[in-house]
């Protein structure tokens, strides 16, 4: 351990900016200040008769079902009228959670198939930057909220090979412990994570055991199952103690990384504070420069997600696919009861566009080594795998088209903010936004010379800029 | 509690006189009748009812089949023959001697790190009743230390652990690997495939944040965690007759035989057989049962039983004299266990020859210990003077456990032998009785001292009649298991007695004349089967099991009193093999 030694020689040198080759094990050699992408998946579409704006360029006004990220149309571009970036080559509409979750973030073409045949945009830019000698001890990070387990996407480590987010905080801050130095070692005792995930994992088998058993044996098993949830939930306690502890790996960027204690991170009731760890795990990964590419799944392809029960979203009946319930797939097959559709996704939408401007705000509050936030140096890229098509019924499900994007960040200053951008032309030429965005989120990490993602070389998109 | 009418009381009215008593025996729907009062003691004698939940004694309308050994009606024959009652099969956990017997063959660890968990209740005189399995967060969290530190130890070994090259085949096809084979062996089955698919993602995640060596280490501590590995879950195969009842599983049925004869888990031979289905016949099963309790381990479950039966885990606490030491303690316990084990396993396994057999097995040390001539360093069978020694009820163990510091006690000794060798437990004394062992008087012999005392007293006599002789007959053995010719204040020893209350009423001369009496009492053999009934099964038998007892009580009696026999039929029955389809909840 060299945290003393290593925290008077950065008080005694106060030079932020020279300290880049200091902030990670391993990393003798000097870099320029590293660029940073957040790629955000939410799923099943927002199945309405508006985008996420209206208006002109400059004078526009966020619908009200995004109305939590109106405190970041400063860094903001909100886009309308894009069409999936992989699908116009083929005109394939209706093909709905499978067609738009393997094409949502590879920018592929895929039809029907239920594997994408090329990597989702943040593996590609962990795999370029690593090509590139630009690694970063973990090429890049896939956390999320939810997940089906399904094969449909979005997430692709390369062709044919579906991958899946972490979702628990806690196995997501051991996993990058190691590359944690200084102060920050210290932050989780490693017995005690590994603990916890050992308990974790029972508890989940536990709970699944007990059924066919006998009724006292029943009884005695979920007496089993709930004794060990409850040692689950103290060691989780004593885990967040721990890693409340102040990380001090590049002050004065100080990331909060106290973790609620929630005891099962992939409950409905504990989504907020799912998020609320991944946020700040976001800026400790960023400004100890662990990675500087992190997915951020609310839920995969179709996801039955749903959010705390305290946002009384309404429950939706049996639709053609089999789900029901107060979770967002169930709604966007619901063809009727359009009050209640109306609300049940206003909801979702209001609450992922609350995640995201909180992560926002960490991003903007949280300071680089340079001494400047988070956000000047990180795009925030926003997609789902459907949208709606107006005109038409406005409750129809599963269009590929006009689907809501956002981007966030002026990447050091080199994009307009504040701006809309409504998409006009055919499918081909509405998809060819949503491509080429995405390649300037690529050439934005420090990849310039990347002109070519997913099926097409597009370049980037230049609208940006200008 | 499985069944039975909840008994008022045991031995009611023993303060009343001269009552003629119906007794029932539960298990068996006998009654024998004998009477009390000539002898000072009235009321009923209810077969063992330390749960409370033995039969009224006087039903005389209630009809009997009498002493033929199968007690089965017509009717519950008819019954038998017809459907397939297995009666509740509770969910059992691991004993502290089962997880020690078990991690010691799954992973080499002979530190018996169950010995610091919270001590099961011992219910009907065993600790693997399932109603003692209570749990706590406290023996919850002393499992998850265990498992951590098991865990720990096993991975310090890893080549040992896991036999396969990491370097030349990679670390996740050695992982896989390692998670169906270990699997297999902690889990007590082998794993579905979303089982593996389950702990190959838990590898994944845990790899990620580890070493292979922690990974490893992660997935040994989570298997030793598991529900599967502390508790012996059974959901049964397919039903023929859902309605009543359904087989257990071959692997089920695998870990209910490892666990009968070895307290712990089904070796490969075994587990290979549940995979084959070869575990679905009861000649395959008796096939099995055969194969463990002839193997070294097959001791094991016999010892075990014996040393709760006898409360020989008592002896390393036990004070008496400065010449009784720890090694002597020692030495008693194994003296027994070995005994036992020569008798069922290597000798003709009877009942009969386990309460008459003059031999027993010391060392020097023990030897002299007892006076007897030496010549054995290592505990060895040496034949004993049959006109002293008689068997189990001999032993020096026994004898010593069934006493007070510095004296006999007839009482414990004729309490034991009614409650333990013929399942008439007598009741507890009134609360109002002066219980206080009285000093040794050198001018009386205890025996008067104690015949005084429970004689002139009117809570006593009735039930202290009963009592008292069987525990006079062993006034020969001190109160640490060495012969004596007479008492220590010189006077003499008059051993014998009459022994009332059951089918082999009658005058004895000494001990060895008593033991002889219950060599032929068809009762003390019931007492056996209801004794091994509840340590093989975890419970106590009820109403439900009329079928299985009448069958183990017809093939005992068939077997002249073979426990060996009685142990192999014990894996044989429905109760054994099937499960209650009444016990699966939706």
């Amino acid at each position: 351990m060299i945290k003393a030694s290593r925290r008077q020689l950065i008080q005694q040198m106060g030079a932020w900016p020279l300290l880049w080759p200091l902030l990670r094990e391993g990393r003798a050699e000097a870099q320029s200040k590293p660029k940073r992408a957040i790629v955000i998946y939410s799923p099943n579409g927002p199945i309405m008769d508006l985008g996420p704006a209206i208006g002109t360029e400059t004078n526009f006004k966020l619908h009200e079902w995004w109305s939590p990220l109106e405190r970041h149309r400063d860094v903001g571009n909100f886009f309308v009228g894009l069409h999936q970036a992989g699908v116009p080559f083929g005109e394939h509409n209706e093909y709905g959670h499978q067609s738009g979750g393997t094409g949502a973030l590879t920018a592929r073409t895929t039809e029907k198939t239920n594997n994408s045949t090329g990597p989702s945009l943040d593996q590609f830019i962990g795999q370029a930057l690593q090509k590139a000698n630009m690694s970063t001890p973990k090429r890049s990070l896939l956390w999320g909220l939810h997940n089906n387990a399904g094969n449909w996407g979005p997430w692709y480590e390369s062709a044919g090979k579906p991958i899946a987010p972490e979702m628990d905080p806690f196995k997501a801050l051991a996993a990058i412990a190691p590359n944690l130095r200084g102060d920050a070692v210290s932050i989780v005792d490693k017995k005690l994570t590994r603990k916890h995930f050992v308990l974790d994992k029972i508890y989940k088998d536990c709970k699944g055991l007990t059924s066919g058993l006998g009724a006292e044996g029943k009884a005695l098993l979920d007496y089993h199952c709930n004794s060990i949830e409850s040692l689950e939930k103290s060691v989780a306690s004593a885990l967040a103690t721990q890693a409340s502890q102040t990380v001090n790996c590049s002050t004065p960027a100080k990331p909060n990384t106290a973790l609620t204690a929630a005891s099962n991170f992939s409950a409905a009731d504990n989504r907020d504070e799912s998020m609320k760890a991944f946020t700040r795990l976001i800026s400790l990964v960023f400004t100890c420069d662990i990675s500087r590419v992190v997915g951020v799944s609310f839920g995969d392809t179709a996801s039955r997600f749903a959010i705390p029960a305290s946002y009384k979203v309404p429950s939706a009946d049996k639709v053609d696919s089999g789900d029901s319930g107060p979770q967002h797939h169930a709604w966007t097959h619901t063809y009727n009861s359009g009050a209640d559709k109306r609300l049940a996704l206003k909801t979702f939408y209001t609450w992922y566009s609350e995640q995201v401007a909180k992560l926002l705000d960490e991003l903007k509050k949280t300071l680089d080594a340079d001494g400047k936030p988070l956000m000047d140096s990180t795009l925030v890229f926003w997609t789902s795998e459907l949208g709606h098509r107006p005109g038409n019924n406005s409750l129809e499900p599963h269009p590929n088209d006009n689907i809501p994007v956002m981007l966030f960040g002026n990447s050091g200053g080199a994009f307009k903010t504040n701006r809309m951008f409504t998409a006009t032309g055919n499918n081909e030429q509405r998809a060819l936004v949503l491509h080429q965005m995405m390649v300037s989120v690529i050439q934005h990490t420090g990849l310039p010379n990347i002109n070519e993602f997913g099926n097409k070389g597009t370049g980037p998109l230049a609208w940006l800029r200008g | 509690m499985s069944s039975g009418t909840k008994a008022p009381g045991l031995w009611p009215g023993c303060a009343d006189n001269r009552r003629l008593i119906m007794v029932m025996t539960k298990d068996r729907r006998t009654y024998f009748v004998f009477l009390l009062g000539l002898l000072g003691c009235t009321g009923s004698i209810a077969p063992d009812s330390r749960d409370g939940a033995g039969n009224v004694a006087g039903n005389s309308n209630t009809a009997g089949t009498g002493g033929n050994g199968t007690g089965s009606g017509g009717a519950t024959a008819s019954i038998c023959k017809t459907s397939i009652t297995p009666g509740p099969s509770p969910l059992r956990r691991l004993t502290r001697w089962e997880y020690n017997n078990t991690v010691a063959d799954l992973l080499g660890d002979v530190t018996h790190p169950a010995d610091q968990f919270v001590p099961e209740a011992v219910q009907l005189g065993f600790d693997n009743n399932a109603d003692g399995a209570t749990l706590s967060a406290v023996l919850i969290s002393q499992q998850e230390d265990a498992a951590g530190r098991l865990a720990s130890v096993a991975v310090a070994k890893l080549s040992t652990l896991l036999a396969c090259d990491s370097a030349a085949r990679g670390e996740e096809v050695c992982a896989t690997e390692f998670i169906a084979r270990f699997g297999r062996r902690a889990l007590r089955h082998t794993l579905s495939a979303a089982e593996r698919d389950r702990f190959e993602a838990f590898y994944k995640q845990e790899r990620a944040s580890g070493t292979y060596s922690e990974t490893i280490e992660q997935i040994v501590r989570a298997m030793l965690l598991s529900p599967y590995f502390l508790y012996r879950p059974e959901f049964g195969g397919t039903a023929p007759d859902a309605k009543t009842a359904r087989p257990l599983s071959d692997h089920e049925l695998a870990s209910r035989l490892s666990y009968l004869f070895w307290g712990s888990m089904p070796d490969d031979v075994l587990q290979d057989a549940a995979d084959a289905h070869q575990l679905s016949t009861p000649q395959q099963i008796r096939f099995q049962a055969e194969r463990l309790l002839s193997h070294a381990r097959g001791q094991n479950s016999i010892k075990n039983f014996y040393s709760q039966w006898a409360s020989l885990s008592q002896l390393s606490s036990t004070t008496r004299d400065r010449i009784y030491t720890p090694q002597i303690a020692a030495l008693q316990q194994q003296e027994t266990e070995a005994f036992v084990d020569e008798i069922i396993r290597k000798g003709d396994g009877r009942w009969s020859t386990m309460l008459t057999a003059p031999l027993s097995f010391q060392n020097d040390t023990l030897s002299a210990f007892y006076g007897l001539p030496g010549g054995n360093k290592a505990l060895t069978q040496v034949a004993l003077d049959p006109r002293r020694h008689s068997g189990l009820l001999t032993q020096g163990s026994l004898m010593t456990l069934l006493a007070h510091p510095g004296q006999t006690s007839p009482v414990l000794r004729g309490k034991f032998l009614l409650e333990r060798v013929l399942c008439l437990p007598p009741p507890p004394p009134p609360n109002d009785v002066d219980l206080t062992v009285p000093a040794p008087d050198p001018n009386v012999s205890p025996r008067q001292q104690l015949e005084q005392k429970t004689q002139t007293v009117s809570q006593c006599k009735g039930c202290h009649a009963i009592i008292n002789p069987p525990g006079f007959a062993f006034d020969h053995f001190d109160a640490m298991g060495r012969w004596r010719d007479a008492e220590e204040n010189k006077l003499a020893i008059d051993a014998s007695g009459e022994l009332l209350g059951t089918d082999v009423d009658g005058p004895f001369s000494d001990h060895v004349d008593l033991a002889r009496l219950l060599a032929e009492s068809k009762t003390s053999r019931e007492c056996v089967v209801t004794e091994w009934f509840r340590y093989a099964y975890g419970r106590d038998h009820g109403d439900i099991d009329t079928c299985t007892v009448d069958e183990l009580h017809a093939s005992f009696e068939a077997s002249k009193g073979d426990i060996r026999q009685l142990l192999l039929d014990l894996a044989e029955t429905e109760a054994f093999r099937y499960l209650s389809a009444l016990e699966v909840s939706p």
